[in-house]
């Protein structure tokens, strides 16, 4: 068969990352968004966030021809072979579940245009069962009617890395209902798969389950070794050497086993919520019960963190002047969304501090969203006359910060490395005091 | 598999010293002669070690005396039997010979669950370290290596100071074990890692010089064994820790295929695509009847206790999930054995009276004929309580489950135990189910239904066979 027309549907992180790669990859590329600003920009060749690499891309993409954005659903309708879904799929107001309204809203439209057999693919990471209900759904609305299927293919792309995981992913899952659906895919992921990528293919279901289940372990790994240096803190043990010896044992591995300030972001909090929310629904509640325990260790890391700065301070925050190094939720993303470093930096404002935060990448976004908060120039202005500095965001230019250049503009040398970042015995011999989660 | 840790000690760093029997290398004692301390006994005699085995047990002495393992362990009778014969290893219930032989000696007794509640029974701890401490003459080290709670090190230091001459200068200090049944001899000849709680460089060097051997046999096979070096409560914590993890990622992925069962989905095919993931792997990642034995079970309700002494109960609140997950996989083959006989699933579970079911399995994992807390024996017992007539059969547990749970019935082969069975179920992943031959079975059963517990047989295989196929977490 020849090679399908793509479009994709949502172009925040995910669908423009998508688009873009897809593009470069080769395949004719629609982008759809119901935000004609960010249409705009990613039509002027700007990339709406930070993303390594990714605006080097989006020119060659344009420059090709092979890539256009658009708001109109007709449009897509009448271009695509494959329309991918990448919709958000936030937690609901008030609720641990997932809100579908976008994802809902965007398949009606798209619908309501197919009049030719055509592939939808999900990309978004939703509850089980939705894959089923949209293609009901689609079935429904759609001219084309019973031509048109469903598919899913959860993504794994971790921002900071987006544009290699889309390009050398570690695995892609195709969740299918026929045989024609997975040939379609196989070929909307041609270039890709030639790499000898492998490929899980399976029923819809385990491909929707697919996703949640890979976020929740991995917050649960996360969570895991901090509720180790919970243990370490009442114990005196160190929890660094813990991990370490933890890590040659190859059935627990090393990747996701730094303790810390815990998880954030747009997915690994929202999916593991949604996730307990829609194993309720289901019945069996109980077997994802542990996920409650997994969040809330994570919450405590927060707490934690203010707590050791305010040890560090004399017992008392207010009034002192606290250097945050870090906003986004992890370093190379400008991703502020549920982010601990903004949710200790903003606690430790409402504790009474004259909070200073600086993030190389997420500045923007943190002031839109604290414009409460005082912000620097860089770490060290953010540091100067400090009385505590706190590391939640392990960038790089943190970790090689020169601890004598910091301590020279601060007012006490005394910092607290939420994220094991640091060499303790550097900083010790800088003159600094030195406090970790986890460690003595 | 070695990896390089930047901040691991290297080895060559560690000062030489003398054994204060004198001996050019430390000669060793290994208290207790279960599953662990006499793996470790025979190994370290085969690696060059002067070692005596001690243990309370008369009978287990006399038969370790006599060249036979008490337990099954592939590739450790001959060990035995070689090194007895080398004179190198000898086995005593005598505390005396013990500590005069001694410089390095490993505490290896049990540390059960308790009988009143979650935690450690650390009797046996304190006796052997109490027995042996009253006859030690000289300066020696004691390591622990039993599963403890963490401040068990700092507590034996104060035993060994109230029953030892305190001017012996007698140290102590922690070294927890990673073997796993069945793979026991090569895990302890060749670990993945060493890892030591000391207090003292002399502590550390006896140590170092006690395991020479392990780093000698690696560096002649080209290999490193990483030595992690580190404080007492974090030596003793890294053994639970390790074993919360792995508990956890099981009931992991048993959660996974509870959510499978509702949602239609296929558990395995989920393990599979996310296995890829390096951060999450392939290992300990297969949906099945869950966990047991003698460490994981007991492992995660010690450290749930301890924690709880400490304060920081909160932390480990996940492990009680954890174990709920375990537990709930066993009462769900309860449950597809009365869907497949068709039995309704009342409150008080189902009534399988008049229905013969073959149970394949007894041990708590394949390899070994360790039956404590065993999910497959557990499973029989529910079985049978419902009412069903049991057969079991397990290439090598038969005799500790017949003692373990007398009221189902051994057989001494497979065939025997699907013999007119109504119903089969695979509760222990031995390469004998594995490769068993669906049609030759199906021709003596008399129901051709299975419960894959293990999801270790091949499904196609079984179905084209004609046999109603269930495995765990599988739609
Ligand atoms: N960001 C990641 O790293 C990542 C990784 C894997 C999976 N995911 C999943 O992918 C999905 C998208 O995540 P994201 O981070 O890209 O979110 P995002 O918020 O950055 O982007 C969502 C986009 O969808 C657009 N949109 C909303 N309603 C629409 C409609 N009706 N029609 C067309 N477009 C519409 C929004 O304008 C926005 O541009 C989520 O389900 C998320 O869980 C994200
Ligand atoms: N079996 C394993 O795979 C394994 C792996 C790692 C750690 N461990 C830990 O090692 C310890 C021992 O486990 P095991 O499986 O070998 O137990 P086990 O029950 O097989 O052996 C314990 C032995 O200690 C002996 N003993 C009891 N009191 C004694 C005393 N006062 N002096 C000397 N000997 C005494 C018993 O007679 C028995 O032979 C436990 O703490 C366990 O958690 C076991």
């Amino acid at each position: 068969m020849n090679t399908p027309r793509l479009t994709v549907i949502g172009t925040g992180y995910l669908g423009a990352t998508h688009a873009i790669c897809m593009a470069v990859l080769g395949f004719e590329v629609l982008g759809v968004d119901v935000d004609q600003a960010k249409i705009d920009r990613l039509a002027s060749g700007e990339v709406p966030f930070f993303e390594p690499g990714l605006p080097e891309l989006l020119a060659k993409a344009l420059e090709s021809g092979r890539l256009r954005f658009t708001t109109s659903f007709e449009e897509a309708a009448a271009f695509g072979d494959v329309h991918f879904i990448c919709v958000g799929t936030p937690q609901k107001q008030g609720s641990h579940a997932a809100d579908m309204t976008y994802v809902d809203a965007s398949v009606a439209a798209l619908a309501k245009h197919l009049t030719r057999k055509a592939l939808v693919v999900g990309k978004s990471t939703v509850p089980v069962g939705t894959a089923a209900r949209l293609t009901a759904m689609v079935k429904e609305l759609a001219p084309a009617g019973d031509e048109i299927e469903l598919a899913w293919n959860p993504e794994f792309l971790r921002e900071g890395f987006a544009v290699e995981d889309t390009m050398r992913p570690d695995r892609l899952v195709f969740g299918v209902a026929s045989a024609w659906a997975e040939e379609r895919l196989r070929a909307a992921f041609e270039p890709v798969l030639a790499q000898d990528v492998p490929v899980k293919v399976t029923d819809l279901a385990t491909a929707e389950l697919v996703k949640v289940a890979a976020n929740s372990f991995l917050a649960t790994k996360i969570s895991y070794i901090n509720a180790m240096a919970e243990v370490c803190e009442a114990t005196g043990a160190d929890v660094s050497d813990l991990a370490e010896a933890l890590a040659f044992d190859t059935r627990i591995g090393g990747r996701f086993l730094r303790p810390g300030l815990g998880f954030g972001g747009g997915c690994l909090p929202k999916d593991i919520r949604a996730f307990m929310a829609r194993a309720e629904e289901l019945g069996v509640g109980q077997a994802v019960g542990f996920l409650r325990e997994i969040d809330g260790i994570n919450q405590r890391r927060r707490a934690r963190t203010v707590d050791l700065v305010t040890e560090l301070a004399g017992g008392d925050v207010r009034g002192k002047k606290i250097a945050a190094l870090g906003a986004a939720f992890k370093p190379n993303s400008d991703d502020i969304r549920d982010a601990p470093a903004l949710d200790v930096a903003s606690t430790l404002h409402r504790l009474g501090a004259e909070v200073t935060v600086f993030d190389p990448a997420a500045m923007e976004n943190a002031k839109r969203v604290h414009p409460e908060l005082t912000y620097g120039e860089n770490a060290l202005d953010a540091a100067a006359g400090a009385d505590v500095v706190v590391l939640l965001t392990e960038w790089t230019e943190f970790r090689e910060i020169d601890p004598a250049a910091m301590a020279a503009v601060v007012g006490t040398a005394a910092i607290v490395d939420g994220r094991h970042a640091l060499e303790p015995a550097e900083w010790r011999a800088a003159g600094w005091e030195y406090r970790a989660l986890g460690r003595p | 598999m070695t990896i390089p840790y930047p901040t691991s000690q290297s080895v060559q760093a560690i000062a030489p010293v003398t054994p204060p029997s004198g001996a050019p290398r430390p000669r060793l004692t290994f208290l207790g002669t279960g599953y662990l301390g006499a793996t470790y006994a025979i190994c370290f005699a085969e690696l060059g070690y002067e070692v005596v085995g001690f243990d309370v047990d008369e009978a287990k002495i006399a038969k370790l005396s006599a060249g036979s393992v008490p337990f099954h362990e592939p590739g450790l009778d001959e060990l035995l039997r070689r090194n007895l014969a080398s004179g190198r290893l000898r086995f005593t219930t005598d505390y005396a010979e013990t500590a005069e032989h001694g410089d390095v000696h490993f505490i290896c007794v049990g540390t059960p669950q308790r009988a009143d509640g979650m935690g450690a029974d650390l009797s046996y701890v304190e006796a052997a370290v109490s027995g042996l401490a009253q006859h030690v003459t000289r300066k020696a080290l004691i390591v622990g290596k039993s599963t403890v709670p963490v401040g068990t090190a700092e507590w034996i230091e104060q035993l060994v100071g109230k029953h030892a001459e305190p001017d012996l200068g007698i140290e102590v200090a922690w070294s927890p074990e990673f073997l796993q049944e069945g793979f026991a001899v090569e895990d302890v000849l060749r670990p993945n890692r060493i890892v030591v709680g000391v207090k003292s460089d002399w502590a550390n060097s006896m140590l170092f010089a006690a395991h020479k051997g392990v780093f000698d046999l690696a560096a002649t096979e080209d290999r490193e064994v990483p030595m992690v070096v580190t404080d007492f409560a974090t030596a003793e914590l890294v053994k639970v820790a390790a074993n919360a993890f792995l508990a956890t990622k099981i009931s992991f992925i048993n959660a996974m295929a509870e959510v499978c069962e509702v949602a239609g989905g296929d558990v395995t095919q989920l393990a599979k695509a996310i296995g890829y993931d390096p951060r999450i792997g392939n290992r300990f990642l297969q949906a099945g009847v869950g966990f047991g034995g003698g460490c994981l079970p007991k492992d995660i309700r010690a450290f749930q206790a301890r924690a709880q002494e400490l304060g920081a109960g909160e932390a480990l609140r996940f492990l009680h999930e954890v174990d709920l997950i375990n537990l709930r996989r066993r009462t769900k083959v309860l449950q597809v054995a009365a869907e497949l006989l068709d039995r309704r699933f009342g409150p008080a579970g189902p009534d399988l009276s008049g229905t013969k079911i073959a149970v394949l399995g007894a041990t708590f994992k394949p390899n070994s004929d360790d039956v404590r807390d065993a999910p497959a024996l557990a499973v029989a017992a529910l079985l049978r309580k419902a009412g069903a007539d049991v057969h079991t059969y397990d290439p090598q547990g038969n005799e500790n489950a017949a003692r373990a749970l007398p009221t189902v019935t051994y057989e001494d082969s497979m065939k025997a135990a699907v013999q007119d069975a109504d119903l089969v179920c695979v509760l222990t992943e031995w390469a004998e189910f594995r490769n068993a031959d669906p049609t030759a079975l199906g021709e003596i059963a008399k129901g051709k239904k299975v419960i894959d517990g293990r999801n270790c047989l091949d499904s196609t295989l079984w179905t084209n066979a004609g046999w109603e196929y269930r495995g765990m977490g599988r739609g």
